[in-house]
């Protein structure tokens, strides 16, 4: 079965290269603009790993989404992977704290992100 | 008349001399003490006689009487021994036989040597015909006695021998078988008896007992013992009836001393046997060596028919009692010498008195007056004879001496004066000429109560009725000389006092100093006599204010007093202030007589002072102007002042914080504080180390910086200094902010650009694909390159703020003009409509920046009008705060924005439309608002959200002139 993951992002041309970067594996993809479409999408059907920017326009942005989902009973254990431009060792975290399992700083690297959600798809211990 | 009245107290005027001899006499004492004297030995002598008599009187009775014990005492011994001799007589004749053991008995019982010491012993002598003596001798022998012998053996009539003799101690045994009759003394005694037919006493015998020790006269006692039924009363029959005798020896000092034992220390006794006194007829004596007194009594005893002469004499000491005796006249003398001693002391005073009423007969007629004179005088007088002794006292001089009249006169002068005593009248008596007058200033002493005083002394000596009389003339200095004390001391104050001193006459013109201290020399550098009897003003110095110089003329001419703080010129021409201060002294009528000025050099302290009101100024100015605030707090910790920048910072006011307590204080702080964040306690008494930072929400977000400091030294007073931090902290914040923002802004380009280029490297795309992703990075990279441009360009225009500016006097519609000529349009559907006015004002701008930054504005029209659309741009002028100012508009119908939009429009990196599908940096409208405010414009913007934007950048208007 095909994992499932799931973009939160609000630049077209990210939301594009991660696209175009997925397609390096077996993935199936759904992607939002902003968070609180990501809420709503999530809900309606929890993926297997989020990709989620930091910063976003809305009411919510990316970490306050994490620390929503983490008091989900149905969303709680799911991977979440912070993607932003944010690169201060205050930001990392922020962002820990707020519930995220890994933290890229943008720029990333496309090859680099495909590990990561591998490492996180099957963890060690449990292969 | 009382011997001891002051002549002036008796205003009888009685005289000595008008008394007759006799009462003259009594009135003299000196003329009675001879006979007084002499009269009083007599009687002393007369008294004593009689009394010796009377005591040598009472001695003889009593010698007499302790005679008659002595001789009661030898009869009664001597008659309870023929008693002795009589029972034992008895014994014989109521017995047919008697036996040595009988008359052991017998004896025994009596106790001979403890109730008679002196008799031998109780014996039994026989009369033993010469026929009878070898049977008598044999029945003896062969009785109890072998070796019984009846002796002396020479032959004779008859024979007597002892047959008994009890107590038969040893000295006894000698005389058992003694032929008594054969001896004349006894066989006298024996014979006597006899014929009496009673007891018998024998002459002075020496007794057979006696042995080879001391020995004593005897004598023997005799009784007679008939033979029963033979008739007796004759003293032939008796001589034939003889049986025997009793008998008894005796020792006589024995005898004698106990008889006499009780008598021994009242007593001398000698007894004689027989009647005479002669050496050898002394039977006793107690008399050997003892001292005797003259008393002497002689008795005849006549005792059992025989006679001793008992010789008395008193012991020495029998009638001596000394003390009596020489009491009485020791007295008796001594009192009459006392008497004359007395009467020859009267006759002295009586002497004085006698002058002394001589002096008064001199007085003559007005004498009432002059005591009266004398006792009114404010002077004590004294009078006194030539050896000093008081005459007369006037009461000035009783009261100085608190001692009465009538117990002054009389006394030595020394006792008041102790300076005048009999060594000074001895030696003015020798030396000095009559009517002299010394005067006695200083050192002279009266005593009070036996309190010494100072006096002032004028003496003077004359002759009165031939004797010499002093008079004294006193007067008691205490208080004068106390005042004198005083005045030395009050002297003494001034002229040591550090203040100096003026004293001048105001009732002279001109007012001369009549007085100045030492202190005064010193401190004007004028010495005393330059100024006294001169006017001196004080006030010479040039900075004395005019009022102060008014008030000192308007109290002396009110004869007020006044102190005042005076520059004061020196006589070295040094000025000094001096702290004055200045009082009248009036009389007892209250007249103003004198000023007395007093002053000390204050100009240190007024120096100080002003360099403390300048520096306290300065400080006040500070407090005042400083951007930081500044709150005080006393050593009380209550807050005392709070300056203007602190109640700007707080928009507190100073009337609801002067006064507070510190805790008050900073809880009135607290009220403002952002809740958010920590908040430091306020803590007096110690400076603190780091500033504490306050951050407060009221009345606007501040961050301040708050120190104390509390005084090192004096009153521990705490200076709170709040700085204004906020201005620095936002920029702090800012300049973060801005980092992390531009980083942001830099890096989301470069993850588009940097994820497809890894994207093209790692796989074969097809060629759609492959352009579709090179399109990507390049736009991405040109965002980049306008994202740096307009940073750059933003840093510069900040970092220079308009130094690099070329500002020119320029059409506004060139301006215009020359923008749009920059500016390429994305696409067709934009279009730009000019509606340029007739006349359009000139401005003056930096060419390149203006454009720029209308070019921004335009850019934006059409950025934000994505369905193409018109876009205006005109020119209008207004007056905009009492400025004519040029307007170019740009107008869009886009999609507007919403108000919160709008207040972020300057926001760095803020975009209206964050999606991406409009392109930009969120600097456009940075960089225009700096330009604008370089150049003194305005930026009015006009929006609504769907309905388009009107953005006018106002510039000040040159002028206006026609294209």
């Amino acid at each position: 079965m095909r994992a499932r993951i799931m973009l939160v992002e609000d630049q077209p041309e990210i939301r594009q290269l991660i696209r175009m970067t997925l397609e390096f594996g077996d993935f199936e993809l759904a992607e939002a603009p902003d968070a609180d479409a990501g809420w709503t999408l999530m809900q309606q059907r929890p993926p297997d790993l989020i990709l989620l920017d930091v910063m976003m326009p809305g009411s919510m942005d990316g970490l306050e989404l994490c620390r929503r989902l983490r008091q989900h009973p149905a969303l709680q254990a799911i991977p979440v992977i912070l993607l932003t431009a944010r690169s201060q060792q205050r930001d990392i975290e922020i962002g820990f704290e707020a519930g995220a399992n890994a933290y890229l700083t943008k720029p990333f690297s496309p090859m680099e992100l495909l590990d990561r959600i591998a490492g996180l798809l099957n963890p060690p211990d449990a292969r | 008349m009382n011997l001891r009245d002051p002549v002036w107290a008796d205003p009888s005027g009685a005289s000595v001399g008008d008394a007759p001899p006799l009462v003259r006499a009594l009135r003299d004492p000196s003329l009675l003490a001879w006979p007084a004297l002499a009269l009083g030995m007599l009687v002393t002598l007369v008294i004593t006689f009689l009394l010796w008599d009377r005591l040598a009187q009472a001695t003889a009775q009593r010698f007499d009487s302790e005679v008659e014990k002595v001789v009661d005492q030898i009869s009664r011994r001597m008659e309870a021994h023929e008693n002795i001799l009589r029972a034992a007589a008895g014994l014989m004749q109521a017995s047919d036989e008697v036996t040595r053991a009988d008359w052991y008995n017998y004896v025994n019982q009596l106790g001979l040597e403890r109730n008679f010491p002196g008799v031998l012993g109780v014996g039994l002598s026989l009369r033993i015909p010469a026929a009878h003596l070898a049977a008598h001798e044999e029945t003896i022998r062969l009785n109890d006695m072998p070796t019984y012998a009846v002796w002396p053996k020479h032959v004779r009539d008859e024979y007597h021998s002892i047959v008994f003799l009890e107590p038969l101690n040893a000295r006894n045994f000698r005389a058992i078988g003694y032929d008594m009759y054969s001896e004349p003394v006894r066989a006298e005694a024996m014979r006597r008896a006899r014929e009496s037919g009673n007891v018998a006493l024998s002459g002075r015998v020496t007794l057979v007992q006696e042995g080879k020790g001391p020995v004593q006269p005897g004598f023997l006692l005799y009784y007679p013992l008939y033979v029963r039924d033979e008739p007796a009363d004759t003293p032939a029959e008796r001589g034939r009836a003889l049986l025997g005798y009793t008998y008894s020896p005796f020792r006589a000092h024995d005898l004698f001393g106990d008889i006499l034992l009780g008598f021994a220390d009242k007593v001398v006794v000698t007894i004689h046997d027989g009647r005479g006194v002669s050496p050898g007829t002394v039977l006793y004596s107690s008399a050997e060596g003892k001292p005797v007194s003259s008393l002497e009594a002689v008795r005849e005893i006549e005792l059992a028919g025989h006679a001793w002469t008992v010789s008395l004499r008193a012991p020495a000491a029998f009638s001596a009692d000394h003390l009596v005796l020489w009491l009485v006249p020791l007295m008796g003398a001594g009192l009459s010498a006392l008497l004359f001693y007395l009467l020859r002391l009267l006759a002295t005073t009586a002497r004085a008195n006698r002058s002394a009423h001589a002096m008064t007969q001199a007085l003559t007629i007005s004498e009432s007056r002059l005591v009266t004179l004398l006792d009114t005088a404010a002077d004590g007088i004294v009078t006194t004879d030539e050896s000093g002794m008081v005459l007369t006292v006037n009461r000035s001089a009783a009261e100085m001496f608190e001692i009465g009249i009538d117990a002054a006169i009389g006394l030595p002068l020394a006792r008041l004066l102790p300076m005048f005593d009999a060594a000074w009248f001895a030696g003015q008596a020798d030396t000095q000429p009559i009517g002299l007058r010394w005067r006695f200033r200083q050192d002279v002493q009266g005593v009070r109560r036996s309190r010494r005083f100072p006096v002032t002394v004028s003496a003077s000596r004359f002759n009165l009725h031939g004797r010499p009389v002093y008079s004294l003339l006193m007067r008691d200095i205490s208080e004068q000389v106390e005042a004198q004390t005083r005045m030395r001391l009050h002297d003494r104050a001034l002229e040591s006092s550090s203040e100096a001193v003026i004293i001048r006459d105001v009732q002279r013109g001109g007012y001369p100093v009549v007085y100045v201290n030492a202190a005064f020399e010193r401190l004007t550098a004028r010495a005393a006599d330059e100024v006294i009897g001169r006017t001196f003003t004080l006030a010479s110095g040039e900075q004395n204010p005019e009022h102060v110089l008014d008030e000192m003329r308007w109290a002396i001419a009110h004869q007020k007093p006044f102190s005042t703080t005076l520059d004061v010129r020196r006589a070295d021409g040094r000025s000094i202030w001096v702290a004055l201060s200045s009082s009248p002294v009036r009389d007892n009528e209250g007249r103003v007589t004198h000023y007395v000025d007093v002053f000390g050099d204050v100009t240190e302290r007024i120096e100080f002072e002003r360099k403390l009101i300048r520096r306290t100024n300065r400080l006040h100015t500070v407090f005042a102007l400083s951007p930081d605030g500044f709150v005080t707090f006393d050593e009380g910790g209550t807050l005392t002042n709070v300056n203007p920048a602190f109640l700007r910072m707080t928009e507190l006011t100073q009337s609801e914080l002067v006064g507070l307590s510190a805790a008050a204080f900073d809880g009135r702080l607290a009220r403002l504080a952002d809740p958010d964040k920590p908040w430091p306690g306020l803590v007096l008494d110690q400076s603190t180390a780091e500033p504490q930072r306050l951050w407060l929400r009221l009345p606007e977000p501040r961050v301040l910086e708050r120190s104390a400091r509390v005084a090192p030294e004096g009153r521990s007073e705490t200076v709170l200094y709040f700085r204004d931090i906020t201005q620095q902290f936002e920029v702090d914040r800012m300049k973060s902010e801005f980092l992390s923002t531009a980083a942001h802004e830099l890096r989301t380009p470069l993850a588009s650009i940097l994820g497809f280029a890894e994207l093209l490297i790692n796989r074969e795309y097809d060629e759609p694909a492959r352009r579709r992703m090179h399109t990507i990075i390049h736009r991405q990279s040109r965002v980049l390159v306008n994202l740096i441009n307009d940073l750059l360009d933003l840093a510069r225009i900040e970092a220079r703020t308009g130094q690099d500016f070329r500002f020119e006097d320029l059409s506004v519609k060139g301006i215009i003009s020359a923008t749009l000529e920059t500016l390429t349009m994305p696409d067709d559907s934009h279009t730009v409509r000019l509606d340029m006015p007739p006349a359009v004002p000139r401005i003056r701008v930096d060419h390149a920046k203006m454009v720029r930054a209308l070019g921004n504005v335009i850019t934006n029209a059409f950025k934000y009008s994505p369905g193409g659309g018109e876009v205006v741009v005109t020119v209008c002028e207004a007056l905009r705060n009492s400025r004519l100012m040029a307007g170019m508009r740009v107008i869009d119908r886009g999609i507007g924005m919403t108000p919160d939009q709008l207040a972020r429009i300057f926001e760095r990196f803020y975009r209206a439309d964050p999606s991406g599908n409009i392109p930009g940096t969120g600097l456009g409208m940075s960089l225009v608002k700096e330009i604008m405010d370089l150049h003194g414009g305005e930026i009015e913007i006009d929006s609504a959200s769907g309905v388009g934007t009107t953005v006018t950048l106002w510039l000040p208007v040159m002028d206006t002139a026609t294209t």
